[in-house]
């Protein structure tokens, strides 16, 4: 059987509220290759914010 | 429609006024509900690739990072290389209000890792719920 998720406790552990542009910083785009599928999605590897980011996690 | 265990590439939201780069998202929950009184009906965890072995370290050694192999996502066409889940940063959506593909799935045996993580875990999570609508 599939696992599930505990959201009684992910609840408490809820710690704040940020933007996306602040979580995504220095995230680096999930490298799955230069062009993929039949839509010819191309995911281009690079960071979301260059180098103005400063909070890393 | 996207399921939970899904690899989405969410190609269309914006933070604060400012449009953000696409970014690829596994599904962790599709079942919804509600958060601080909005409701929402997909709960993602975003993707990321390693750059270089000194970055890999750093990343690794944050307690909400959990690695990934490239066996251990399934992307047609895709050739995936390793890189973590960012596990301590819940996303909130509407599948409505976003506009996104499908490109695949992560396996079974690493979607459960992953939910163990969260569950045993005791890391912070961060809540992203910007992109909610309140219903009018």
């Amino acid at each position: 059987m599939a696992r599930s998720l505990n959201f009684e406790r992910i609840q408490k552990r809820m710690v704040r509220e940020v933007s996306t542009q602040e979580a995504l910083k220095n995230v680096t785009p999930f490298d799955f290759g230069t062009e993929k599928n039949n839509r010819n999605i191309k995911i281009v590897v690079g960071d979301v914010n260059g180098s103005c980011a400063n909070k890393e996690t | 429609m996207c399921k939970q265990r899904d690899i989405i590439l969410i190609d269309s939201y914006q933070s604060h006024g400012t449009a953000l780069d696409r970014h690829s998202f596994v599904v962790l929950d599709d079942k919804g509900g509600e958060i601080r009184s909005v409701s929402y009906d997909l709960v993602c965890l975003v993707l990321s690739s390693f750059k270089d072995p000194a970055q890999k370290a750093r990343k690794l050694s944050y307690p909400g990072n959990l690695p990934i192999a490239a066996t251990d996502v399934s992307v047609p066409g895709g050739n995936s290389r390793e890189g973590y889940i960012k596990a301590d940063q819940f996303y909130y959506f509407q599948k409505s209000n976003i506009s996104y593909t499908v490109i695949g799935t992560m396996t079974e045996e690493m979607f459960d890792k992953l939910i163990d993580f969260i569950n045993e875990s005791d890391f912070g999570i961060e809540t992203i719920t910007e992109n909610l609508q309140p219903a009018t």
